[in-house]
């Protein structure tokens, strides 16, 4: 190899050496600098190293492992790597060490990047595990995220921040954290002087609107410049000292609801894309958390405001799952008035099965859990009256209003309600009752003797058909009179509940007869028509149906003054006996069919004059056909007539005998037009 | 031979209008207004009916009833509730009485009742 030759390839090698991205300096045997290459310039504080001594010029390097590494490469011939922190410039290098004939020459790869990304996961992982732990502790999220941050702070960040959009969408910095107590006081003195510009294109207001993080691994000064408003803020920030930024959104639902902000400053540590990651999924979990925070909150506060609403209802209020029997009731829930109003306590409630049945009244004991078991089976709303004794062994009425719970396919899986004391109420309906019935009782024993005088001197004392005319007038007179008393005497008992049946079998066809005649010989105006099935018996209280036939067909009567004729039939459907009452008279208009059974109405204002009664007949009609489980009803043409028609269970033992037709309610009031003819 | 009714009912009116009506069929009829001492004027008197009535001053229907039931010489006597309680049929059958008739009745019903019974 020539000179010239020799000189081009140590150019060329040269060229080479300059270009590539590791650090090389070469030294001689005696350890002084023989060559650096220019990224290795870079790492020496000192110029012009060329042909000075490493462990000289820099005494310290002999106390660290380099002075170790290599000299043993040197000693041993043999090329060596190590990795090792250079302090002074905060960089970590791969080393290579080859010795060759004239000296050694050593290779540094800047490694940091790596290494600190090895540490920062080692760290990352314990952090987000504590963080975890942190996140689901507490359902108090300020200082839950507080702890969050302060872990942060001891573990990646200097400071760390947390803003959380208020009711007004305006960022609120609930935490800001940083070793120093001085350096937070002056840090919220800082937010309060320059607040943050909502309009500003990047950092929180932008985090805040994009959903996107921001992560500056290293902040540089032009960009401190073109971030501060104000040549003040912009001296404030720099004094900071701001080396790396990660804003990262909180998300609940694809709605930002918050930022955090991690921020390095004195440290000088970078962040890595790794920080970035976990900060992350760091605020996706806190997001979470302060949402089920929230979300308990607003729980908690509603079910405060239940249990407030609750405790001021003046009744016993109740939840119970399970039968409504002592085998399967759980009870779930009594309010405090229980110990008010029965002086039990709740606990008492919970901790014995079937409670409220326990202290009801022997009397009332069988009837209300079969009430009770009946509205559970229902699975509808319902009302039991009953008696409850009190721990102080007074007995109470009480009213118990229960729904039904279900599951999702219908089924009743418990009860609840409300049960209250309505004992003022219970006495004061008593004293009415009574009243109406000593009333009723001695109205009704002067037109006794009214009618019994009336009588004997229509048959034995008068002696020409006009006295007696006026006379059988007088007599008509006194039993409207009688029967507006029962009237009266039967609402007030239809409104306490107290209209009691007297249940008997018989020929329900015969009744028919009887009623019809006896009307048939008061009145001649109408001619009254029976046509029907014979020997048909019912379970029922013959009085009351009695009372109903005289109701339907008196009105049939009465509403038809033009007609001469009323038509009665009465026919059989599978488990029912349905009786219609047809007249030919004005009819009702369909803006009054519909309150028709509405006690105390006449169907037409002007009518009420001509038509006496108090409106109660239909009222109570419809009650006692509803109290026998039968249905009551009216069609009705003006001017054409009306058609009543009320049905009435058939007795068990005639079911069998009975051609089985499926019974449609709507029957009795889709008769048509042709139908109301062909009666 | 004539048969006997003792009516016992507070209400002046309606003691003249049965006794009326009754005596007008043949009948042998006695009147007090008061449950007082009914056993003994039952027992001296010895009808074949007694038509009563419940809300009376001295003792009151369902105990004379009750009591006269109870009686050997007395419990075949017929008893019939004359009474103006919407209750009477009901009352009547709970205290075992033989027939009732709610006031205000129809004299022809008193009669049929009175001939039913005796």
């Amino acid at each position: 190899m020539n000179k010239t030759t020799n000189s081009n390839l140590s150019d060329f090698a040269l060229s080479i050496i300059e270009g590539i991205t590791d650090g090389l300096v070469v030294y001689d045997k005696e350890w002084n600098f023989l060559y650096l290459n220019d990224l290795a310039k870079k790492f020496f504080p000192k110029k012009n190293l060329i042909g000075k001594n490493i462990w000289k010029t820099f005494p310290m390097a002999k106390k660290t492992l380099v002075y170790k590494y290599y000299t043993q490469s040197v000693k041993t011939g043999k090329s060596i790597s190590f990795e090792h922190y250079y302090k002074r410039i905060d960089k970590w290098f791969k080393v290579k060490v080859y010795p060759f004939a004239k000296g050694v020459a050593v290779y540094f790869e800047d490694i940091t990047d790596q290494k600190l990304a090895q540490t920062n996961l080692a760290h990352s992982l314990e952090f987000k595990a504590e963080a975890s732990r942190l996140l689901s502790s507490s359902l108090n999220y300020t200082k839950t995220l507080e702890s969050v941050a302060k872990l942060a702070i001891s573990e990646v960040a200097d400071w760390c921040s947390v803003d959380l959009l208020d009711e007004n969408n305006t960022p609120q910095q609930l935490v800001v954290v940083h070793k120093d107590p001085k350096k937070v006081k002056w840090a919220k003195k800082l937010r309060e002087k320059n607040p943050i510009d909502m309009d500003a294109s990047s950092g929180v207001p932008n985090v805040l609107r994009t959903g996107k993080s921001e992560f500056y691994p290293i902040i540089t000064d032009k960009m401190l410049k073109i971030s501060a408003k104000n040549e003040e803020q912009y001296e404030l920030i720099k004094k900071l000292g701001l080396t790396s930024v990660i804003i990262v959104p909180f998300m609940v639902h694809k709605r930002v609801i918050g930022v955090m902000t991690l921020v390095t400053t004195e440290s000088k540590r970078r962040f890595t894309k790794l920080d970035l990651e976990i900060a992350e999924q760091l605020a996706t979990r806190a997001a979470l958390a302060i949402e089920n925070a929230t979300l308990y909150s607003f729980v908690e506060k509603e079910r405060e405001r239940l249990e407030n609403l609750i405790a001021d209802v003046p009744g016993v209020v109740w939840e119970a799952y399970g039968k409504p029997d002592d085998k399967n009731q759980r009870i779930n829930f009594v309010s405090n008035y229980t110990q008010i109003m029965l002086g039990y306590s709740v606990d008492h409630w919970l901790n014995t099965p079937n409670f409220w049945l326990t202290i009801v009244h022997p009397d009332d004991k069988e009837r209300a859990a079969k009430e009770t078991f009946q509205i559970y089976k229902s699975g509808k709303e319902g009302v039991s009256r009953f008696r409850w004794i009190t721990k102080g062994r007074k007995v109470l009425w009480v009213e118990a209003h229960s729904s039904v719970i279900k599951d999702k396919n219908g089924k009743s899986i418990g009860m609840r309600g409300v049960t209250m004391d309505i004992s003022d109420r219970t006495e004061l309906e008593k004293r009415k009752d009574e009243f109406i019935s000593i009333a009723s009782h001695e109205l009704k024993t002067p037109i006794a003797t009214i009618k019994g005088f009336t009588q004997i001197l229509s048959q034995y004392f008068s002696r020409d058909e006009k006295t007696r005319y006026y006379l059988t007038k007088l007599n008509s007179q006194v039993d409207r009179l009688t029967g507006l008393v029962n009237d009266l005497l039967d609402v007030s008992r239809i409104q306490s509940g107290k209209l009691i049946l007297q249940k008997e079998n018989f020929y329900i066809d015969e009744l028919i007869k009887d009623t019809v005649e006896d009307i048939q010989t008061a009145d001649k105006s109408h001619k009254l028509f029976i046509e029907g099935d014979k020997k048909i018996i019912v379970s029922a209280d013959k009085f009351r149906i009695s009372q109903v036939l005289i109701n339907l067909i008196s009105n049939a009567i009465k509403y038809s003054p033009k007609s001469d004729k009323v038509l009665i039939k009465l026919t059989t459907k599978n488990n029912s006996v349905l009786i219609y009452i047809r007249d030919f008279g004005i009819g009702i208009s369909k803006k009054n069919i519909k309150n028709i059974f509405e006690p105390f109405f006449q169907a037409e204002n002007t009518i009420r004059r001509s038509h006496a009664g108090l409106g109660l007949g239909l009222h109570i009609s419809k009650e006692i056909i509803e109290r026998h489980q039968g249905i009551i009803k009216v069609q009705s043409q003006k001017k054409k007539g009306s058609v009543f028609s009320f049905s009435l269970p058939l007795t068990k033992s005639l079911k069998n005998e009975l051609p089985t037709q499926t019974l449609n309610n709507s029957q009795l009031v889709s008769l048509n037009n042709r139908e109301l003819e062909s009666i | 031979m004539t048969k006997k009714i003792l009516v016992c009912d507070d209400d002046e009116g309606i003691l003249d209008i049965v006794k009326l009506i009754l005596e007008n069929k043949n009948y042998q009829v006695k009147t007090i207004n008061s449950g007082k001492g009914i056993e003994k004027k039952v027992s001296e008197y010895s009808p074949d009916l007694i038509l009563l009535d419940l809300w009376i001053p001295g003792m009151d229907g369902r105990e004379i009833t009750r009591v006269l039931k109870r009686q050997p010489k007395t419990k075949k006597i017929p008893i019939i509730i004359v009474s103006a309680l919407n209750e009477t049929e009901k009352i009547s059958k709970e205290i075992g009485a033989d027939g009732f008739l709610p006031k205000p009745f129809d004299i022809n019903d008193l009669i049929k009742t009175v001939e039913k019974y005796t």
